[in-house]
């Protein structure tokens, strides 16, 4: 069945996938952007209710979809702002360092 | 007033961060960048004298505060009751005391440790405080953010992959959170965790069995628990030495307090408990055979606290008072102890400047952290008058029907006692040359001695005095999870068991002969354990999730 929340979970395992089988450094970071947005398609659908509207400023709304996940969602997408501006922070910092970005190739054995 | 006394424990230290991060533009001398790591001491020792007052309200009844004046099901709550009582306590107890510890070295980063090291302890009280699914994933977000800012500020080549792998996982454990609460969320339509605990037994099986899973896979991520622990080591072992005692004691306690928070909502699923004995053993033994092979000190640590978490899952997992109550006493003294043993590390390193303890040969010319190191190696081998005994002899009791995973368990700790009579032998036993003359070193600074005494003493009390713990703090949260409790009755200081731990201490020093005399094997396979990536680790999580997932299938 296609609605919102199947494809919402595809996106999020076609993310994982992604993050299994990537060796770059910044494919994994976009992966892992995909799988984000897959869970934020998954709770956006989750509220959505068939010809709703969104039960803000008239107030008189006789078919509202559910506002929670929505407000949730907007947390979550700041979250992820952090975290993805974090995770290419270090990336550039790991190529700064090791010259590379193949988390195969990041080896320091020093004890 | 006091309705709004939760509030001010997690806004303390944001307040905190927040000053500093406006002043640290106008701090342009020396004497100045002093400034900020004055505020952030008075910001995290102030929630602990929060905590304290609130001490005798606390045990009478639980405390709610609802933001912004909503009514019941639909605020934002923030909560106290006796369980998150006693998390919260002694994460304001470790953080403060951590971070008197690295107080020293925070001059090097001008004001930007003490920055994110208040946001993670505000995430730390946010997670504990929080009375809804979704606000303790906000604030679980707030405190991994920063601290895998905080790995960063380690030895700074190392620690950017251990980060970099920790943001990675971590932010795919908090994805499975996420959907975990959006199928509950689906299925209930509620997120407060007492309002859903109504709820969660009546749905469907299989509905139950998908959203375990998704939460188990959060939780067991964050609470390292094997094959979910490869993040662990890496990043524990790179960050700064205090921000390990608060990641080691406190953060990954997180993973099972939202563990217990989550189970107690009432899944009606068989084979739970299997589950948790048969990963929980995993975990100790696991951790140990792989701090053995280990020269790196904070390493070896790290696995160590693998190996404690798997004791504290199988103690938990019996979901039998005494179990839980000998858990939550394992997960106090072991934030204590951990955090000690993190902090002696620290101060071996500051004077050193080596991790590798093959290295380190500083005989006794640093007393104090000599003696703090053997107490709090006592207490996590569990040697009677120390605090670890106490935690360990209840769980051993709570599992007196599984005998495979008592002698497991038991083995673990022999290993125990091997590695850390090892970190004795190469550190402080072993003395080495220099030119012909024996290395001498100082004594850490002062502050650094006070926390580590602080906290040895800490380990000594709750090991001497178990019933005073037990009757006042430990008792009551136990009563709030297993629900319908019964008395329990651990019996502490048996000749018999006295007995038992020397043999084992026996035992353990035996095999600690073998480990030096095999030394060149066991460097060979450190190296090859650490050749494990990204990719593999990831692949052996999801492969994890689905055999458990089948587990579940099979036997419903």
């Amino acid at each position: 069945m296609i609605n919102g929340m199947n494809i919402g979970i595809i996106m999020f395992l076609v993310g994982l996938f992604g993050m299994m089988t990537n060796k770059n450094i910044i494919k994994i970071i976009m992966s892992l952007t995909v799988a984000e947005n897959g869970v934020l398609v998954f709770f956006i659908s989750l509220g959505y209710v068939i010809g709703g509207q969104s039960p803000i400023i008239t107030g008189d709304v006789t078919n509202p979809v559910d506002p929670l996940p929505q407000a949730m969602m907007i947390t979550m997408i700041v979250i992820n702002l952090c975290l993805t501006a974090l995770a290419l922070t270090i990336a550039a910092w790991i190529y700064h360092k090791y010259h590379t970005l193949n988390v195969e190739d990041i080896i320091d054995d020093r004890l | 007033m006091i309705d709004y006394e939760p509030v001010l424990i997690v806004i303390t230290p944001v307040i905190a961060a927040s000053i500093i991060s406006f002043l640290l533009p106008f701090l342009k001398t020396e004497k100045l960048q002093e400034i900020p790591k004055y505020i952030a001491l008075t910001a995290l020792a102030l929630p602990l004298f929060y905590l304290i007052y609130l001490a005798p309200q606390i045990s009478s009844s639980a405390l709610e505060y609802r933001m912004g004046g909503w009514t019941a099901p639909y605020a934002i709550n923030l909560v106290i009751d006796s369980f998150s009582y006693i998390f919260l306590l002694t994460a304001s107890l470790i953080t403060t005391l951590a971070f008197v510890f690295s107080m020293r070295d925070e001059k090097k980063s001008k004001g930007k440790f003490s920055f994110f090291f208040l946001l993670m302890v505000a995430g730390i009280y946010g997670v504990f405080l929080s009375g809804d699914l979704f606000n303790i994933y906000v604030f679980f977000e707030l405190c991994v953010i920063t601290s895998y800012i905080l790995v960063t500020l380690g030895d700074q080549t190392r620690s950017l992959k251990a980060a970099f792998t920790y943001l990675i996982l971590g932010s795919i454990a908090s994805l499975f959170f996420l959907i975990g609460i959006g199928l509950l969320y689906l299925n209930t339509g509620a997120l407060n965790i007492a309002h859903l605990s109504s709820l969660v037994s009546r749905l469907d099986t299989t509905v139950q069995i998908v959203v375990f899973i998704f939460l188990f896979g959060a939780v067991a991520v964050k609470a390292a628990i094997p094959p979910f622990h490869t993040w662990l080591v890496d990043a524990h072992s790179t960050a700064p030495s205090s921000v390990s005692a608060v990641l080691s004691g406190i953060t990954v306690k997180i993973g099972l307090y939202i563990f217990l928070r989550v189970f107690s909502l009432g899944f009606g699923l068989q084979g739970i408990t299997n589950l948790l004995l048969v990963l929980g053993v995993c975990a100790a033994l696991g951790g140990v055979l792989f701090a053995i092979f280990e020269y790196d000190i904070k390493r070896l640590l790290a696995y160590h606290t693998i190996s404690q978490m798997g004791f504290i899952v199988v103690g938990l997992g019996t979901f039998t008072a005494i179990g839980v109550a000998g858990g939550i006493y394992h997960i106090v003294n072991h934030a204590v102890f951990k955090g000690l043993l993190f902090l002696c590390a620290g101060s071996i390193i500051y004077r050193t400047g080596t991790k590798d303890i093959r290295k380190h040969g500083i005989g006794t010319t640093m007393p104090i952290t000599l003696l703090t190191y053997l107490i709090a190696a006592f207490a996590i081998s569990g040697i009677t008058p120390f605090s670890g005994s106490v935690s360990k002899s209840m769980i051993e009791a709570s599992i007196s029907n599984y005998r495979l995973v008592g002698f497991l368990l038991t083995v673990t700790c022999i290993g125990t006692v091997t590695t850390f009579s090892k970190i004795l032998y190469y550190s402080f036993i072993k003395t080495l040359k220099k030119d012909g003359v024996k290395q001498r070193f100082q004594e850490v600074p002062f502050g650094m001695q006070l926390s580590m005494t602080i906290l040895a003493f800490f380990c000594i009390v709750l090991g001497v005095l178990p019933h005073l713990w037990l009757d006042t703090v430990i008792v009551p949260a136990t009563s709030s999870i297993t629900g319908g409790y019964s008395q329990i009755s651990p019996q502490f200081f048996e000749p018999l068991g006295i007995v038992k731990e020397w043999i084992l201490v026996g035992l353990g020093i035996l095999f600690l002969l073998v480990v030096i005399k095999q030394r060149e094997n066991v460097d060979k396979i450190r190296r090859k354990i650490k050749e494990l990536h990204l990719n593999l680790k990831i692949v052996l999580m999801m492969g994890a999730l689905t055999v458990i997932f089948l587990f579940f299938r099979v036997l419903h």
